[in-house]
């Protein structure tokens, strides 16, 4: 049995029920990611599944932000960034959070024989009561009580507001024993009709609220505990309202979107590429009314106003996760002080090894074939002549394409012999990516490793990076258990990541609705790129690893009818869907080309190592939407799977 | 029965349940038996406990007798691979009073009976108890006698490494033998309730991943103990690559006997064996 934890294969779970463990590995970085105004408007949090919209909500929790305020310096830089966004400052925290989760019995309740308005009123009512008590045990936990024994001590101050007042009565106040009495009978009562399974138990169906009452309550109340006056500002956070169904979700939105500035109110919910999600219209005019922060798009492309969050910063936050989780095991296991990802060690003449000589020859060899006696190219050749090992070998392959180039191109009058610097101006970084996974590729050579392909590994996903660096401790674990410092070479690091990519690959089916047709559009998506890595040119540096639809034609998909009168495309738009709410393609809405309006569906770099792809982004192959419908339809019909693709391929990590 | 669409999973099994115990569903039966061979647990839990419920409360008309049977094959069961897993839900009539924001938080430990290939549904459920200690129960003694070391291996990694299981809390219970898992969880439970009942609310919640047999024995020890049982069920299901015909012969049939008198008691004369009576 395990002596040595994995610090990265803790639950998120574990770290939420431990404030220290939770606030000293919270990535600071992430709070840039909100923009400067979260607190007099409705919030709205979008994102794939992992990408942390869940933690950033927690960090708000008394006890969290109790736990940064007072014990610095060992929070300093979550305690900082905290008081920047005015959500503690030294002497008090500033923000009564509450977060109610939408993954419950909301749903069922539209199961229960309601007609719509009577179910819409339940609703409320049960969220309502739910609103409460989490400010009854926030309010207690900041203070310092336990909750429910002091809820005698909590009580609301309707200063003088008949409505207020009328509602608190209503809701069983203004005491917190009697809203506490009230919140309990009502969710008995319901949860008694929704666990019933005998008809003569359900029970007569309580009155519900036409509003969310519990927000207006606090929006005008005060809030006391004993004498003292509660002075942070009460923050209603709602997760995962993807779950609801979608008159629930508009009338909660509706209710939330409804000017209370005193209360801060957020919503969190998955990103869904093939929806009408995207139309705000009905929530409210962005920026006065609502503020939109779409995770995903802000981890890749940085904040909209370039400053707050810039491109690139995503990685730094996730090193920074990496750097804190791993510290303490390090330390105590191995005695080691270097940071996590530095121990991952980055040398590829090393992985080359002994091969290099005859893998450098042969690429010598066919780049002289392509260049016979031409002397254009003379300098380039004693350019890469002078350089060995990796780099030897990536700058033959690039030689190799870049002649390819050359010769298709127009013959000038003049054959100049070409400079290195030509080499520079016709070349690029991401030319040079393509060649050193080619070689890599074709001569079998370890390449993935190193902390800048693992931090792209984790697709802007903090839950999938964890992962992967889960999987790369545990093997450092074994240097750890045998004495020896716990340093990766890229041979190893190489093999644990095409595990990890092989394991993500297989477990779609089981993890996925809709798994086999997502695999199959994996796979088409994936002979794209294969084709493009096959052409001696290699046009599209670093690689392709994605496709595209017109904006127009995703249109077309979302519409129902026609769906139903074009055979295939409604398993399309099903693994669509489902490929992206899984975090298995990551969407880009309305990415402009050349005047027309894309939607990019990129491979989840997860699956880019199985497949020997490029990590980079940058280059994807549009395809038409009947096109891609063509690809379902060739697909067998659900249920009559032959038996050799329920097997499915396997990569072989022998070879 | 006719079945009817349902906008949250766990609402079928409490629907079926309901309608299955009305009084004009069942007029003129004594005897109930439900085959739950191929019926899943949110159905199949909710639809037992509602009889068991309606024969204990001796609900005028309701069957007396209530047996449960399954056609059991571990080999069988092994070879199905669950496609997709749903986020994870209490099942329909067994909440237990997880769900209740207004009542104290509960220290929740958690016994997930463990089979072939559940690493996902596991994590799914574990993210949804957020449990402070896990005893995960494995099948032994079984047909096969490695089967118990062989899921720990399969699922080290959420076992040891993501859960954090000390090795002294993996229960073993008899593959085969439904009562023998009742008999360990409702000690369980009781351990529980004696040694810390006095220091904070504790609530025992279940989760099966395994054979029918063993589902029921998580089922009877919910139904008596009323504690909570939390499911992440797939999708939809595949079969790997076996020849079902070549492992057929495994197949084995049982039959629990749930409520009433498997055997005539001597102490009621009506039901008294009289010498002519055969068997």
């Amino acid at each position: 049995m395990s002596v040595y934890l994995n610090p990265f294969y803790a639950r998120a779970s574990e770290q939420h029920r431990d404030a220290h463990r939770f606030v000293t590995t919270f990535g600071p970085g992430a709070l840039d990611m909100l923009p400067g105004a979260v607190w007099d408007r409705l919030v709205l949090l979008r994102s794939s599944p992992g990408a942390g919209k869940t933690s950033l909500m927690r960090l708000f929790l008394p006890e969290n932000l109790e736990w940064a305020r007072k014990r610095s310096p060992h929070t300093e830089p979550v305690r900082q960034a905290l008081m920047e966004l005015g959500a503690i400052d030294e002497q008090q925290t500033r923000k009564l959070g509450v977060l109610i989760d939408l993954d419950r019995d909301y749903r069922s309740l539209l199961d229960l024989p309601l007609n719509g308005d009577v179910g819409r009123k339940l609703f409320f009512r049960l969220l309502d009561v739910r609103i409460l008590v989490g400010v009854l045990r926030s309010t207690l936990s900041l203070t310092g009580l336990s909750f429910p024994e002091a809820v005698g001590d909590f009580r609301f101050d309707a200063d003088g507001d008949c409505r207020v007042e009328a509602l608190l009565e209503r809701l069983g106040g203004p005491d917190g024993a009697g809203i506490h009495g009230y919140a309990r009978s009502t969710e008995r009562s319901i949860l008694r009709m929704l666990d019933a399974l005998l008809e003569s138990d359900v029970a007569e169906i309580p009155e519900g609220h036409s509003e969310l009452y519990s927000l207006t309550v606090l929006a005008q109340a005060s809030v006391l505990v004993g004498t003292e006056t509660i002075t942070a500002q009460p923050m209603i956070m709602f997760d995962d309202g993807h779950i609801l169904e979608r008159p629930q979700r508009d009338a909660l939105l509706a209710e939330l979107r409804r000017r209370r500035p005193t209360v801060a109110r957020w919503y969190s919910e998955r990103f869904e590429a093939l929806s009408h999600q995207e139309l705000l219209a009905g929530v409210g005019i962005e920026g006065r009314d609502v503020a939109l922060v779409e995770l995903d798009a802000i981890a890749r492309e940085g904040s909209n106003d370039g400053k707050r969050f810039t491109r690139g910063r995503y990685d730094r936050v996730l090193a920074d996760i990496a750097r804190r989780r791993a510290a303490h095991q390090l330390s105590t296991y191995a005695q080691e002080n270097q940071e996590f990802l530095e121990l991952l060690d980055e040398d590829r003449d090393a992985a080359l090894g002994s091969e290099a000589e005859g893998v450098i020859q042969e690429l010598e060899t066919r780049v002289r074939d392509l260049e016979a006696t031409d002397d254009r190219y003379k300098l380039w050749v004693d350019h890469a002549r002078s350089l060995t090992g990796f780099e030897a070998a990536t700058a033959w392959r690039e030689l190799e394409v870049l002649i390819n180039r050359d010769q298709n191109r127009q013959p000038g009058f003049f054959e100049d012999t070409l400079s290195t610097d030509d080499i520079s101006a016709r070349s690029s970084a991401a030319l040079r990516d393509a060649a050193a996974l080619s070689v890599a590729d074709e001569f079998k050579i370890p390449y993935y490793g190193g902390s800048s392909m693992v931090t792209q590994l984790g697709s802007h996903n903090a839950h999938q990076f964890l992962n992967v660096c889960g999987d790369l401790f545990a093997e450092m674990l074994v240097d750890v258990s045998l004495g020896r410092p716990p340093h990766l070479d890229v041979a190893r690091q190489h093999r644990v990541l095409r595990q990890a990519s092989e394991r993500f690959w297989e477990s779609i089916p089981r993890t996925v609705p809709h798994g086999r047709d997502v695999q199959a559009l994996v796979r088409e998506i994936v002979a794209i790129s294969v084709a493009e890595k096959a052409k001696p040119r290699l046009p599209y540096p670093p690689g392709v690893t994605g496709t595209a639809i017109l904006m127009a034609e995703r249109k077309l998909l979302l519409d129902p009818k026609f769906r139903e009168a074009t055979p295939g495309a409604e398993r399309l738009f099903a693994a669509l869907a489902s490929a992206v709410a899984h975090n298995i393609l990551n969407a880009d809405l309305d990415y402009s080309v050349k005047r027309n309006r894309y939607m990019v569906l990129y491979l989840n770099r997860l699956l880019c190592p199985r497949f020997m792809l490029p990590l980079g982004y940058g280059s994807f192959r549009e395809r038409r939407l009947q096109v891609m419908i063509g690809w379902m339809r060739k697909l067998p019909a659900l249920g009559n799977r032959p038996r050799e693709l329920v097997v499915g391929e396997r990569l072989n990590f022998e070879a | 029965m006719p079945h009817q669409p349902v906008h949250a999973r766990n609402n079928a099994g409490p629907r079926v349940a309901r309608e299955a115990t009305k009084p004009s569903f069942l007029r003129d039966v004594g005897h109930i038996i439900v085959d739950v061979s191929s019926l899943p647990s949110s159905l199949h839990f909710p639809l037992i406990a509602a009889v068991l419920t309606s024969a204990d409360r001796r609900v005028i008309g309701f069957p007396a007798e209530v047996q449960v049977v399954a056609c059991e094959n571990p080999s069988v069961d092994a070879a199905i691979i669950e496609l997709g897993v749903t986020e994870a839900a209490a099942v329909g009539g067994f909440r237990g009073g997880l769900e209740h924001d207004s009542e104290p938080k509960a220290t929740v430990i958690w016994a997930p009976v463990i089979g072939e290939n559940v690493g996902h549904s596991l994590s799914a459920v574990h993210d949804f108890l957020v449990p402070q200690d896990v005893f995960p129960v494995l099948p032994f003694p079984s047909r096969d006698p490695r089967r118990a070391d062989n899921l720990l291996l399969q699922h080290q990694v959420e076992l040891l490494d993501t859960f954090q299981v000390e090795p002294a809390n993996i229960i073993y219970a008899d593959e085969r033998n439904p009562f023998d898992l009742y008999r360990t969880l409702s000690r369980l439970q009781e351990k529980f309730r004696l040694a810390l009942g006095g220091l904070d609310t504790t609530t025992l919640a279940l989760s099966t991943h395994s054979s029918k047999l063993l589902s029921l024995g998580v089922l009877l020890a919910a139904y008596e103990h009323q504690l909570p049982i939390v499911s992440a069920p797939p999708i939809d299901y595949e079969l790997g690559d076996v020849d079902l015909s070549l492992l057929a012969s495994g197949n084995q049939i049982v039959c629990a006997w749930l409520a009433g008198l498997p055997y005539p008691d001597p102490a009621i004369p009506s039901l008294a064996l009289s010498p002519d009576t055969e068997h």
